[in-house]
């Protein structure tokens, strides 16, 4: 296991080498005046501004100093300067994460145990007519676009029931307690933070605020879980070490808790995985439907404003939480199965 | 708590393909269209209480689109900003309430008009704290409108001071007559810049500027001096431009040093570079609280207020009765109509296109532009009010751009190719017209603004010298389209055919609309004639208008004062705002220019009226712009919100005048 780990440790930097390379690549095709925005929040509209712009930073330097001093940079959390952020990327990813950090953590909570819960529950009635509802529901779950669902859940439980806030991560009454000096924000989670100074209004009101949004985004993720749950269940339960379990006599409550589903289990830790990954990295659609301050809604108006160098912050961000998570799923998997650590 | 769960049913899923985007707002330059959705004056009936809101009584919530581009009212030029700027500084002056040529004292407690109307002199006001500590003097005036002038960045609003009080259009271009340095420089040379204008004559710019407006301490006076009467000008004393900042706090935060040698340092800045970007000082009646970008902006009531009588009769004083106020940017429609259905917000911006949508909440709906308009209840159970048909001084227009930036991102190919268009594609008139004549102004004003609009005639809108209801105007007219386009480029349009991009402002539907009746046109003409449209961020779309890199950009103006010369400055005046960025071929500018200068020092009003009238048929004839219309004023606001009015000149929502029981 432990050389598992080390392997893959090490083909880490590599594949962050090659997409480093990548981006650098595209950002080689911008112009000077765009590179700039890599290291000056503006170019001075004063004469002589770029070109000296340019002298300083080696903009025009060979590509392989050029790509060295932006690696240096970046190491010093600089990513360049966002136009429609109106403040360095690094600092637009690190206010915005939170925000996302918190849908995601809620969200995956009801994908993994409805999805999963359903899937085992399809599966052991297989070709029954609860499968058939199920395989039917899942199909509309996945089909349904999450604009659409977003924008009913909003209309019906905020703007017309009123039970539930419409968007945003709390009520302004409760973001004025927030916002004041002296709130301790270790994890700019608001469900975490809010325990950590005492105020479980907070914690009440950020609860409120994810419902909507993370119903929304567990609508149009839960279906993922059931398919991929549901078709290893059924692939386990015909394996022949089921059926010796069956011959010897044993429950079949402990036929599957013990025998099939944690083996059921693996290919749903990798999907699981990218599904968190793949909210962490922002959810597009729902942080702009419910307003929600998060990496998503930076993407769009990044990429609707034609913010290159916010764009390519982002990717990379997201490419390098993509491949560390990928890396976490595979030793996770690694672990729960010996078969891939020996191989 | 209603739950109405068929309506809803309905309207979500009307809400849903309109979901992409929506829009509003005026002002200098306005991210809104002209005469959308603003604010209102509402005292529930005595008979029923308004339903319940989730906004408290003590804060308002305005939900908009875009948001400024800076927080130092120096350089803003557009909507957003001023309005924000204009709930946290206090000016010399300030508007009698709706009244638009009409002032009363603000920050002067009293102000005189020399007999030769060329002499202003403001008594300041004692007494009067900034946000920060400090206390107003009337150096603090002087040393705020000084440096304003001299930090005249591009496109910026500091030509309507400079006009009057030194006869010249830019800082720069002054500096450069002082210094003899031409401006007409051959194509592909450098234009003249400030380093090349020797330190003597900075000096003397600066000590110009300093002579115009000139303070006294001891007596407790500025003096504006004025190179021609000027009637407009206390317009300009009442608006955010004139925004008076702690002089001392200023130098501390390394802003300008009053130095009249250093002056270029500050010269045309990038927003960012200005101290003011996101932190304030003013002696306003709201402090800046935060500006979370791209998200919101918070201001907080100043508790210690200088005001302590009620600025006009039955008007405010003491500090701001709504506490907090927040300004929240959400692009979406469907989000900013669910806010306001679930009284999570006291006023949103609502697309013309919409406003079907919103009858539902509208509980009185008043003819006018306060509450002293006739009201008719339309629905008891209604949680807004609606202010609707009163007046603005706001239009939008499709300008045409001359030399487009080659690093334009929004013209293809950048050649003739089919796949984009060339940089000076629109110096053929024929392109032009034909592209006027393509314009389906009925669609526009039935589907964009729902009938409540007119055509404009020109840069000049109605009720303004040089309008006439008989001016010539282009009509829709596909026949005489597809004729022009067939002529222009030496007749291979129809062959080549073009692929160019049309932005607007995000959130703007009207704006969106017009852009792409305009498209569909074009593509009904001839299939090869494409224009794709694309929603920009209004921060963004200002700065690439300035970079020039549009071929095609649709904005509005609200006008700064209410005169002629403040219409066709804009459109047509190489300093002009819109028009610097158009770069009308030089000849054409140079005829706009004169007549523009005419206009100004001319005093005979039937005279003033015939030059008008001639600028507005240039604009026509040379068919600068595809203007729009005109549209009368719509505003939808909780009804627990009393105390708003409709001032045409006003840049967004002053807050001091507004309350909730």
């Amino acid at each position: 296991m432990t050389n598992y780990i080390i392997r893959r440790l090490l083909l880490l930097p590599v594949i962050l080498f090659g997409v480093t390379l990548l981006i650098f690549a595209m950002i080689s095709f911008l112009s000077a005046e765009q590179r700039a925005a890599l290291y000056v929040a503006d170019v001075p509209k004063k004469p002589g501004a770029l070109e000296k712009i340019i002298e300083q930073y080696g903009l025009n330097d060979p590509v392989h100093e050029q790509y060295g001093r932006w690696i240096k940079s970046m190491a010093d959390g600089n990513l360049g300067f966002s136009k429609t952020g109106k403040q360095p990327v690094a600092q637009v990813i690190r206010d915005r994460i939170p925000a996302t950090a918190e849908l995601a953590l809620w969200s995956i909570v009801p994908i993994l145990v409805v999805g999963i819960q359903l899937g085992i529950l399809s599966a052991l009635r297989h070709n029954q007519w609860s499968d058939h509802v199920l395989r039917v529901a899942s199909i509309v779950g996945t089909s349904a676009p999450t604009f659409m669902v977003g924008l009913l859940l909003l209309m019906f439980f905020a703007a017309y029931a009123g039970w539930l806030p419409t968007g945003d991560r709390l009520t302004h009454e409760m973001q004025r307690v927030v916002d004041a000096p002296g709130w301790r924000s270790p994890t700019g989670l608001l469900t975490v933070d809010g325990l950590v100074n005492g105020r479980v209004d907070v914690v009440w009101d950020a609860l409120k605020h994810l419902v909507l949004p993370v119903a929304t985004l567990s609508f149009v993720s839960w279906a993922v879980m059931l398919r991929i749950t549901r078709s290893s269940m059924l692939e386990v339960l015909r394996q022949e070490y089921v059926q010796t379990a069956r011959a010897k006599g044993l429950a079949e409550r402990a036929v599957i808790q013990k025998h099939a589903r944690p083996n059921a289990m693996l290919p749903v830790v990798t999907v699981g995985g990218f599904q968190l990954i793949s909210l962490l990295n922002g959810a597009v659609v729902t942080e702009t439907v419910f307003n929600w301050p998060g990496i998503g809604r930076s993407f769009v108006q990044a990429a609707s404003n034609l913010d290159i160098i916010t764009v390519l912050g982002l990717v990379l961000f997201s490419s390098t939480l993509l491949i560390v998570g990928n890396l976490a799923v595979d030793v996770l998997y690694a672990w729960l199965d010996p078969r891939v650590r020996l191989n | 708590m209603r739950v109405r769960h068929l309506t809803g049913l309905a309207l979500a899923l009307t809400l849903l393909p309109g979901l992409a985007a929506c829009g509003g707002g005026s002002g200098p330059e306005s991210e809104e269209p002209a005469g959308e959705a603003t604010s209102a004056d509402i005292v529930p009936t005595q008979e029923e209480a308004a339903p319940a809101s989730n906004v408290p009584s003590d804060t308002f919530v305005q939900v908009t689109i875009g948001e400024p581009e800076t927080l130092d009212p120096a350089w803003t030029y557009e909507t957003s900003g001023a309005a924000v700027e204009s709930n946290l500084y206090d000016t010399p002056l300030y508007f009698n309430r709706e009244k638009a040529d009409d002032y009363v004292p603000q920050l002067a407690e009293s102000w005189t008009l020399s007999d030769d109307q060329k002499t202003i002199t403001l008594t300041m006001r004692k007494g009067v704290t900034f946000h920060a500590g400090g206390t107003l003097e009337p150096s603090d005036v002087a040393y705020s409108l000084h440096r304003a002038m001299l930090q005249d960045r591009v496109d910026g609003p500091m030509t309507l001071f400079l006009n009057p009080l030194l006869g010249t259009s830019t800082i720069e271009g002054y500096a450069f007559a002082k210094a003899d340095i031409s401006t007409d420089v051959p194509e592909g040379a450098e234009a003249p810049t400030l380093e090349q204008v020797p330190a003597d004559v900075i000096q003397q710019v600066c000590e110009d500027v300093k002579a115009t407006v000139v303070a006294d301490n001891d007596a407790g006076t500025v003096t504006i001096t004025l190179k021609q009467p000027t009637p407009w000008f206390p317009q300009l004393l009442s608006q955010p431009w004139s925004a008076v900042l702690d002089k001392e706090w200023m130098i501390e935060q390394k802003d300008w040093d009053d130095d009249c040698a250093t002056w270029p340092q500050w010269h045309n800045p990038e927003p960012q570079e200005s101290v003011l970007f996101d932190k304030a000082n003013g002696t306003g009646p709201y402090k800046l609280g935060e500006w979370k970008k791209g998200q919101e902006i918070t201001l907080e009531a100043n508790a210690d207020y200088w005001r302590t009588e009620p600025i006009w009769e039955g008007g405010p004083s003491g500090p701001a009765k709504l506490t907090h106020i927040v300004i929240q940017k959400v692009d979406e429609w469907g989000t900013r109509f669910a806010k306001l259905t679930a009284g999570e917000a006291d006023t949103i911006v609502v697309p013309r296109a919409n406003i079907d949508q919103m009858a539902s909440l509208v509980h009185t709906e008043y003819d006018g532009g306060d509450e002293g308009a006739p009201a008719t209840e339309v629905n008891p159970g209604g949680s807004v009010n609606l202010f609707k048909g009163y007046p603005t001084v706001a239009a939008d227009a499709a300008m045409f751009h001359f030399a487009i930036n080659p690093e334009s991102e929004f013209i293809g190919s950048g050649q003739l190719d089919g796949n984009g268009i060339p940089v000076d594609f629109f110096t053929d008139i024929d392109v032009r017209k034909g592209f006027a004549h393509c314009f389906n102004w009925e669609t526009f004003i039935q589907d964009a603004l729902k009938g409540e609009g007119v055509q404009t005639r020109g840069p000049i809108i109605q009720g303004l010298q040089g309008y006439s209801d008989t001016s010539p105007i282009y009509e829709y007219d596909p026949v005489k389209c597809e004729a022009s386009l067939a002529k222009a480029w030496g007749g291979k349009l129809p062959e080549t055919g073009f692929t160019m991009t049309l932005a607007y402002n995000q959130g703007n539907d009207t704006r969106k609309t017009a852009a792409e009746i305009l498209a569909d046109e074009l593509a009904a003409i001839n299939e090869k004639y494409k224009i794709e449209v694309q929603e920009l961020e209004w921060a963004t779309f200002l700065e690439a208008r300035r970079a020039q890199k549009f071929p095609i950009s649709i904005a509005g103006w609200l006008a700064d004062y209410y005169d002629a010369s403040n219409w066709v400055e804009p459109f047509m005046s190489s300093a002009g705002a819109y028009a610097r960025a158009q770069s009308f071929p030089a000849d054409m500018q140079a005829k706009f220019d004169e007549k523009i200068a005419a206009g100004l020092a001319e005093t005979d009003p039937a005279k003033r009226d015939a030059i008008y009238a001639e600028l507005q048929q240039m604009a026509i004839d040379e068919a600068i712009d595809i203007f729009l219309a005109q549209s009368t004023g719509r505003f939808y606001v909780s009804r627990q919100t009393t105390g708003w009015y409709n001032n045409p000149l006003a840049p967004g929502l002053w807050y001091y005048a507004m309350s909730k029981p």
